[in-house]
């Protein structure tokens, strides 16, 4: 990194903070989702700790990137309090309406200044929050078909996502490294778990779409794909996944990245989150809910094709619910294909990957040693387990 | 004097202030001068002509001159001195920070024996009766390989540790077709810590690899080996102890699940420094092995270069071995055996690099049978000193088996570290080149996050290894301190900090001069002629060609 900072353009970053992120996970709630769980998190004596987090990375970033930024940010326990503390000087935009109290932030505030910094073509924009934070980040900027980078501080009780730094102080870091470097972005999940089934005790995790995070060596929280070396082995997998369907079967394509690349060897136009159906190497039927699924594979040998959901490895059960019982139970132990890189598979330390089904003996069917695509002729032995049995 | 060591005030620190020379040197291409010669040959007679006019030489003369740079000796000596001051040195340095990879120290003396004419001007097609001398060490070294295994003979023709493991694959395949079960046969299985060459080999000779991962104690539960066996299981390739150290005690009864299904079993031993005299392939079940006699038997490191391995079977598995062996004949003297109809085709030309196993030879005759069981128990010895030190450092994890010592090397965790202050385990790494270390990180993928390897083998001294502790400790300060010095690093090496993702995207590869003056001088390459479709035949679709080269 021998770039000298003070030769590039000076960098724009829009900051917002989810003040409420984390709030239930000080007092074992599992989450922060919806403001009963909130009230309920601050009776039990829950303190919000979003703003010392956006502050940490702001007093890091003055350190690292000295005045070669610009920070634009929303207003009080949006961000503007968290600059204030770090002694970083900040243009407040007026868009988000100013939340009076803690409570009073919403979803809506999120998105709004999230729309703002991207109208002014900022940057970057960096927030402050969990999965609930990433998926209003999400929303606001596929609203708006932004690709607009951006970079989570992690402050939520669940981070499945891969757009998360994995400290405070780290997205500092990988900030100043993406600024000095050439400030390629690449996708990074936006994954969130059920909170209500988490509570119960039972993990399942939904992906609910991609963001554009900054490309360095410093790696994010969760799984983040499109890197030059998973790159080259995601077309061998779908090839070997490809070779191993039977085509005469209907088989269902789960959503995903590394399944779109499976579903790109195949003809006609595939989603990326929903589930799809091939047949005779043709997508037939694209983003079906589970009675349309069932219709539409009627009578026929049923395969699947899944990869590994967030930063714990969810298969399949409440997190994608086309996946309905009477679909499950027409799919044998053989015809599901599991595909993920190798890369993404460390960071799940190898396993194990998790199914959620309540039927007895689907858990059975499933569960156990299950061989994993990982290249062209290449695969991977990891244990399945049943997410019931994790401990929550 | 009273029997104590005595302390001298001025005893340098054990932190060096290195500095890397840094020449900025040329490329030697770009060193050309036109007219420049290095060496003046008289100019040739007419006699000399007429003598050559039907040399054999001719029958394979160039029709144009090759395109080498023209420089004068001196420069050219001059070229390589600066580029070897500019490396660290491995061999004559402090390698501890090349886990997996094994280096250790290559004595001298053994460099005589090598370079004595005797061994290094043989020729290969010269005559048995010529060459007895050579025959015999290689001989008595078939000999030692099979007692240090256990196994019944041996192939000593490869030319590095992966071409023995290639052999080994290769005999596999001829076993197994042998037995009419080439085809069915069509799964090797390995683990995600063994010697990445296990899997590369297999998959180079067309195999499909499954790879077990490990569990919490470091190593694969013999369930997931079970999941995987069945009548498509060619053989198992393994490691043990794995790339972290840890011995997996399962072992023997993963070896027997794969008998079980017909299966064979191979042990990669390439480093076999933890287990040297202690323990063998054969008692453990397996069918095959091999050493790297770079990481085991002190020859030097090849680089590229050719190294030396050997391979070692049972008798059941000797017809299939690649190249020829070295046998005694009746009347006392050596001839090379000839190779059974069911051998493997040699995995190099001739015979194997001899003068890599002379220095193998040495090394085993001055050590003797007592000497290689040392071997193990100092290395084990002196990881277990850099692990009891370096766990005392905040910020570093030992990940499995959590507590337990491992065996020859040990694979480190600055996760905790990384959480901490934003460092990645390449940064600190940089850093230590600073101060004219190695450092190893582990293969990819990063299954134990920010990794660090290392492997001190019984090559070095404790104060050696106090050296390499405290400039490790030194960083982790810096990085508390004054993380921008790490970051930045590296100040006193030869060279700066690599552009990390330009190293894996071919696009920016020029990997000879040709591909440079393409790619950074601008110079348009004629597209070499190439065969081209009849039209109608069905075709393929190909990717662009790749221009690397």
């Amino acid at each position: 990194m021998s770039v000298s900072l003070q030769s590039l353009p000076k960098l724009t970053i829009g900051l917002v903070v989810n003040p409420v992120a984390g709030l239930g996970g000080s007092v074992g709630l599992k989450g922060s989702d919806g403001q009963v769980i909130q009230r309920e998190a601050i009776a039990r004596g829950a303190t919000p700790h979003a703003t010392r987090q956006a502050a940490r990375t702001l007093t890091k970033l003055r350190t690292l990137l000295d005045d070669r930024f610009d920070l634009l940010t929303a207003p009080a326990m949006m961000g503007e309090d968290a600059a204030r503390e770090a002694h970083v000087h900040a243009e407040v935009v007026q868009a988000a309406s100013e939340p009076t109290t803690l409570l009073s932030s919403t979803a809506k505030d999120t998105q709004d200044a999230v729309r703002f910094f991207d109208a002014l073509g900022v940057d970057l924009i960096l927030f402050v929050g969990g999965d609930g934070t990433a998926r209003d980040v999400h929303e606001a900027l596929a609203q708006q078909a932004s690709d607009r980078t951006v970079l989570g501080i992690p402050a939520g009780v669940k981070m499945q996502s891969g757009i998360f730094a994995r400290s405070s102080q780290d997205a500092a870091v990988i900030v100043r490294d993406w600024y000095a470097s050439s400030m390629q972005k690449e996708l990074g999940e936006v994954a969130d778990i059920d909170e209500e089934a988490r509570r119960n005790g039972v993990l399942a995790s939904n992906l609910y779409g991609y963001l554009h995070v900054p490309r360095t060596r410093r790696p994010l929280q969760g799984g983040k794909i499109g890197s030059a070396t998973s790159a080259q082995f995601i077309e061998g997998i779908a090839m070997e996944c490809i070779s191993q369907i039977d085509p005469d079967a209907m088989c269902l394509l789960g959503p995903g990245s590394t399944v779109q690349a499976v579903s790109e060897l195949l003809h006609g136009d595939s989603s990326l989150l929903g589930i799809d159906v091939a047949h005779q190497g043709e997508i037939i039927a694209v983003d079906l809910s589970s009675r349309q699924l069932n219709e539409i594979t009627q009578g026929k040998r049923l395969q699947l094709v899944l990869s590994p959901v967030g930063g714990q490895g969810f298969l399949f059960g409440r997190g994608n619910q086309q996946l309905d019982s009477e679909l499950l139970s027409r799919v044998e132990r053989e015809d599901l294909f599991i595909v993920c890189t190798e890369e993404k598979l460390a960071q799940l330390g190898g396993g194990p990957l998790y199914i959620d089904v309540p039927e007895l003996e689907m858990v059975e069917r499933f569960t156990g040693y299950k061989k994993v695509i990982t290249g062209g002729h290449q695969t991977a032995s990891i244990r399945v387990d049943d997410a019931k049995n994790v401990s929550a | 004097m009273n029997g104590q060591a005595k302390e001298f005030p001025f005893q340098k620190s054990l932190l060096r202030n290195y500095h890397a020379p840094r020449w900025d040197e040329p490329l030697v291409f770009e060193l050309n001068a036109p007219g420049h010669r290095g060496v003046v040959l008289a100019r040739e007679t007419d006699e000399d002509l007429e003598t050559l006019s039907d040399a054999p030489e001719k029958l394979v003369q160039r029709s144009s001159r090759p395109n080498l740079p023209e420089i004068g000796q001196a420069q050219v000596l001059r070229h390589y001195l600066r580029l070897s001051q500019e490396t660290l040195g491995a061999v004559f340095n402090v390698d501890i920070g090349q886990g997996t990879c094994t280096t250790k120290y290559s004595p001298k003396v053994n460099d005589k024996f090598a370079e004595s004419s005797l061994s290094a001007k043989l020729h290969p097609l010269q005559d048995v009766s010529t060459a007895q001398g050579t025959l015999e060490i290689m001989h008595s070294l078939q000999d030692y390989m099979r007692e240090i295994s256990g196994m019944d003979a041996v192939s000593l023709q490869a030319s590095s540790g992966s071409t023995a493991i290639y052999g080994a694959v290769k005999a596999v395949q001829a076993f197994h077709e042998h037995n009419g079960e080439g085809k069915e046969r069509d799964e090797i299985i390995t683990t995600l810590f063994s010697h990445p060459s296990n899997a590369a080999t297999a998959k180079t000779a067309g195999y499909k690899v499954i790879t077990l991962y490990p569990n919490e104690n470091g190593y694969p539960d013999l369930d997931a080996l079970k999941s995987v066996i069945s009548e498509r299981t060619a053989a198992l390739f393994i490691t043990n102890p794995e790339d972290t150290g840890i011995f997996n005690p399962d072992i023997t009864s993963f070896v027997d699940a794969v008998h079980e299904v017909g299966g064979l079993c191979f042990y990669d031993q390439a480093n076999a420094n933890g287990v040297l005299g202690i323990t063998r392939a054969r008692e453990a079940g397996f069918d095959m092995c091999h050493f790297n006699l770079h990481k085991t038997f002190s020859t030097p490191r090849a680089s590229g270069g050719p190294a030396a391995g050997a391979l070692c079977v049972t008798e059941d598995l000797k017809p299939f071995l690649p190249g020829r062996q070295v046998v005694q004949t009746s009347d006392d003297r050596f001839d090379w055996s000839v190779p059974d109809e069911t051998a493997t085709a040699d995995i190099r030309p001739f015979y194997g690099v001899i003068p890599n196993l002379v220095r193998a030879y040495a090394w085993i005759r001055a050590l003797g049978p007592d000497g290689l069981r040392q071997v193990a128990e100092t290395a084990v010895l002196n990881s277990n000193y850099l692990h009891a030190e370096l766990s005392k450092i905040d910020g570093l994890t030992v990940p499995y088996a959590e507590g337990e010592y491992r065996i020859e090397q040990v694979r480190y965790s600055w996760q905790s570290l990384a959480e901490e202050t934003g460092i990645s385990t390449g940064e600190l790494g940089q850093r230590m080149a600073d101060y004219a270390f190695h450092y190893w990180t582990s293969h990819h993928p990063y299954v134990v996050p920010e990794p660090m390897t290392l492997e001190p083998t019984e090559s070095y001294s404790k104060r050696e290894l106090d050296e390499y502790l405290t400039s490790l400790r030194h960083t982790v300060d810096e990085v508390r301190n004054d993380i921008e010095i790490v970051k930045t690093a590296p100040h006193r090496s030869s060279i700066h900090a690599i552009d990390v993702e330009a190293t894996t995207d071919p696009e920016t590869w020029a990997t000879s001069w040709r591909a440079y003056r393409r790619k950074y001088l601008g110079e348009v390459r004629e597209e070499p002629r190439r065969w081209i479709a009849p039209e109608g035949l069905p075709m393929r679709e190909r990717a662009a060609k790749a221009h690397h080269r």
